[in-house]
């Protein structure tokens, strides 16, 4: 077992790590990689491991000097190294050789120690799905070994998900899609200024029913909440990798209760800038807007693999979903379907909302109880397109829990016996 | 998250440099625009990877021809034993020392500017010292025998001439070479781990072998800035001796003009300075070049390497006319005849445009903040110091062969041919079309570098103080 939880800012990911260290996890399973350097070091004493770089290379260094020294005395002593009584290597000159061996023995040893000691974290060739994440600039951590159920459960509301889910995800996103692309709309590509909030837009366990107060904070700028178009601030325009994502989580930040965000939303509509009226369009492409050189060609091969492709049957066959359909999780997942979905899906599934009727592909009238409800279409179905996006949707894994969705499937099928 | 900013202190503010704001960017963006260029071709630099190749080629040919025909294809005559080669040899070697001692000094210095310039820097080096260290071996005719110079054992008990500065050039320059290579390479080693995965075809086959398994830890950062550290300091003294000897090449002849002992500093600040303008010349074309690129290449970079190039032009030249000082009091004859030569005499034009290009213009240039922080007039300033720097050496080297013959009193005058021109053009194709390649292959700016004075920005500015994270006893 093996968990992985990606963090798009670092601080996070630290706290994150604090806390599994707090909770007493096994320091020797958990390990966070970075893109660069975090601003704290997080090895635990415990993990630390003999450090000697330094050391080494001034006893190396010294050796080096120690040994010029004696070749001076040796050229002076010794007949072979003299000529007419002299020798052919002076002091002043040995001394410059000496300067310069103890110079490059020096940068060799620095070299030597940096790849010995690292010897320990590296692997030659590492596991290339793991290595994604940190490639796009998130920080990863990574949990083995017995303390991965627990990492599990306490990353759960913090952005982690296993490393089957995470694969799954990678691997038919690049199907859906449709061009071997990362899913890489998932995150959020919020831009924060310094002084402004950090956090991204996240979707915790207790946000389940209604939005937090505190989560329209972490939306907006801190004591600018009346200024909903500063939010837009932060979707840099023109910029390829903003999705549909970007654009529903700024609306969000615009509608506060889930009730009257169809009048908030076509109040938008008037106001939209038209860069973004553009690039809603432009996400409605299968391409989702990532540049091609980060395409790398051999990716679908390497992030498939047979076992994972069996785990995704089992979830496709999954006729009824784990959560029972019931009046709460009905009512759970209703509030959950309009704050994330009714934008495109519309009210009750039938009709395309606001955003919807700006897709060039229409999104399914998912409530319509005709096509759905046919039995092809299990609740492991839905689920999985849920989590992972399918044409213009963008994946709501990161978003959403997993009973999250579950209480969604089970409100979408509430909406389809009430069509019917 | 309103409470960490209500918190804001500086109570670590001393080692903050609030002159320089990061981009706004975040880090994938950031990523995106250090590997813009990566694995791309363009036309534009097809053709001059092309011209430079044929300029190559060209040089190639006339240092068969050299080998040959024999020495008399360049210009070189008695007593005229020093020309454009070994000229060509020292501006090279100068160019070279911005790359090591510019990042050093800047990591050591703690200065957050240093992301864009440090990797630029390196790498102008790797190309130019090779270059540099080929001019000795083309100097020396017989090519095939450079292994003479090498302290091997032999059967007739033969040592190479310790007592030859080209000796020691060969153990400073080695030296040197491996240094900064090893310096610029381990320094990549994170970027070249961080995007593996996102390379393609061969490029990821690369990146996997060089990247040595890189993967991020939290303890191989540790160890990499600790390396970084250690070549830092272990660089310094090496560029110094490095250019300190190559200049004892000439301080330690008896060639008037040449025998000088402010030469040591002299060379070495001249080094810098024609290495900071080829940075600043590097950091420019990158600008036009790639435009992602003008997001992290700032007017405040051109700033603060406008800072340090003012104070090292104001060495160079105290340094410069120390040099004429001492002999002009004592009226020392044969360095007063060097002086009026080099003043009044067929050099005077290269000369005087020396005293103003590389002294008089950039004083008042770079004292301007608004000319520091402009780019074209900063780029034509950079090429300027540097034809001015070939220039010192030419007037340097040249004139004081040329009116004092120890040999048999007859003085000539000396041109390079051809050959010479060609091989030293030759050069030039060779670095150009070096970093143009590199370009294509590795990322120029360091990407981890950026990052990180981005995320240490952001962290300071929510956070204010630096949070110990784990505390001694846990």
């Amino acid at each position: 077992m093996r968990v992985a939880a990606e963090f798009e800012h670092c601080e996070d990911a630290l706290a994150a790590h604090r806390l599994l260290i707090d909770e007493n996890l096994d320091p020797e399973d958990i390990e966070i990689r970075s893109p660069y350097p975090l601003p704290e070091a997080p090895i635990p004493p415990h993990r630390e491991r003999s450090f000697h770089m330094r050391t080494v290379v001034r006893v190396m260094w010294g050796t080096a000097i120690i040994l010029g020294f004696s070749f001076i005395a040796y050229t002076q002593l010794d007949w072979s190294l003299q000529s007419d009584g002299h020798p052919i290597v002076s002091v002043p000159i040995n001394a410059l050789l000496m300067y310069e061996m103890g110079m490059i023995t020096a940068i060799l040893t620095t070299t030597f120690m940096f790849l010995w000691e690292t010897r320990h974290f590296r692997q030659l060739v590492p596991a290339l799905e793991e290595d994604l994440p940190v490639a796009h600039g998130s920080v990863v951590i990574v949990v083995d070994g017995n303390s991965a159920d627990r990492a599990r459960d306490l990353l759960q509301g913090r952005g982690a998900r296993s490393v089957v889910t995470y694969l799954l995800i990678a691997c038919l996103g690049l199907l859906c899609t449709g061009c071997g692309t990362w899913p890489y709309n998932m995150r959020s590509q919020v831009v924060n200024k310094p002084g402004e909030t950090l956090k991204p837009y996240t979707n915790s366990n207790a946000e389940i029913g209604e939005i937090a107060p505190a989560d329209l904070s972490l939306v907006m700028p801190a004591g600018d909440q009346a200024l909903a178009p500063a939010i837009f601030q932060n979707l840099t325009p023109g910029d390829p990798r903003n999705t549909m994502t970007d654009a529903l989580i700024a609306l969000r930040g615009l509608n506060p209760t889930a009730a009257d965000y169809a009048q908030k939303l076509s109040d938008f509509r008037t106001q939209m800038p038209a860069w973004l009226q553009i690039k809603a369009l432009a996400s409605s492409s299968s391409t989702m807007g990532k540049p091609e050189f980060l395409t790398a060609g051999k990716d679908p091969e390497d992030v498939t693999d047979r076992r994972y492709r069996v785990e995704l049957n089992e979830l496709m066959g999954t006729r009824t979903g784990p959560v029972a359909r019931s009046a709460e999780s009905g009512e759970r997942g209703k509030v959950l379907y309009q704050n994330n979905c009714a934008f495109c899906h519309g009210g009750n599934g039938t009709s395309p909302g606001p955003v919807g009727e700006l897709t060039q592909i229409p999104p399914p009238a998912i409530g319509s109880g005709q096509v759905y409800s046919q039995p092809q279409f299990t609740d492991g179905y839905l689920y999985f397109y849920i989590a992972v996006g399918k044409n213009a949707m963008p994946p709501f894994v990161t978003k959403l829990t997993p009973s999250e969705i579950w209480d969604i499937v089970n409100h979408l099928r509430d909406l389809q016996s009430a069509a019917r | 998250m309103t409470e960490a900013v209500g918190g804001h202190q500086k109570a670590h503010s001393h080692h903050i440099n609030y002159n320089f704001v990061a981009p706004d960017m975040s880090v994938p963006e950031i990523f995106d625009a250090c590997f813009e260029p990566v694995g791309k071709q363009g036309w534009k630099s097809n053709i001059v990877i092309a011209v430079c190749l044929g300029l190559i080629g060209w040089a190639f040919f006339k240092w068969l021809e050299q080998n040959f025909v024999g020495f008399g294809k360049t210009g070189l005559h008695i007593p005229i034993f020093w020309g454009y080669y070994i000229i060509t040899f020292v501006f090279w070697i100068g160019v070279a020392h911005a790359g090591a001692l510019i990042s050093a000094l800047l990591r050591l210095c703690g200065a957050e500017w240093k992301g864009v310039v440090t990797r630029v820097a390196e790498v102008i080096t790797l190309f130019t010292l090779p270059a540099a260290g080929s001019f000795p071996l083309i100097h020396l005719g017989r090519f095939e025998v450079f292994y003479y110079m090498l302290p091997y054992p032999n059967s007739r008990l033969l040592w190479p001439n310790f007592k030859s500065m080209l000796m020691w050039d060969v153990f400073a320059i080695s030296t040197y070479l491996t240094g900064s290579v090893l310096f610029l390479y381990v320094t990549m080693i994170p970027d070249l781990g961080i995007a593996r995965p996102r390379m393609k075809g061969w490029m990821r086959t690369l990146y996997t072998l060089l990247s040595w398994g890189w993967r991020g830890t939290a303890e191989e950062w540790k160890r990499v800035k600790e390396a970084a550290a250690l070549y830092s300091v272990v660089i310094l003294p090496v560029v110094i001796s490095v250019h300190t000897i190559v200049s004892w090449d000439f301080a330690m002849e008896v060639v008037p003009g040449w025998h000088s002992e402010v030469f040591g500093p002299l060379f070495f600040v001249g080094a810098l300075y024609s290495g900071v303008a080829a940075v600043m010349t590097m950091l420019t074309i990158l600008y036009w070049t790639y435009k992602p690129y003008q997001k992290l290449i700032t007017s405040v970079h051109y700033d603060m390497l406008g800072r340090v190039w003012l104070v090292l032009g104001l060495a160079w030249a105290y340094l410069f006319f120390n040099d004429f000082l001492p002999a002009y009091y004592t009226h020392e004859p044969e360095k007063m005849d060097y002086m009026w030569y080099n003043a009044f005499g067929a050099y005077a034009p290269a000369w005087w445009f020396l005293i103003v290009g590389n002294f008089v213009m950039p004083l008042f240039c770079l004292s301007s903040k608004a000319f520091r922080r402009s780019r074209l007039p900063m780029f034509m300033l950079s090429i300027v110091v540097n034809i001015c720097m070939f220039i010192e050496r030419v007037v340097i080297f040249i004139p004081g062969q040329e009116i004092y013959n120890h040999l048999n009193g007859a003085t000539t005058h000396y041109s390079p041919s051809l050959t010479e021109l060609s091989i030293v053009v030759g050069s030039f194709g060779w670095v150009i079309g070096g970093l143009c390649v590199f370009c294509r292959i590795f990322p120029i700016l360091p990407f981890w570098e950026v990052a990180e004075t981005r995320v240490r920005q952001i962290e300071r500015e929510v956070a204010g103080v630096k949070i110990n994270y784990f505390q001694s006893g846990e």
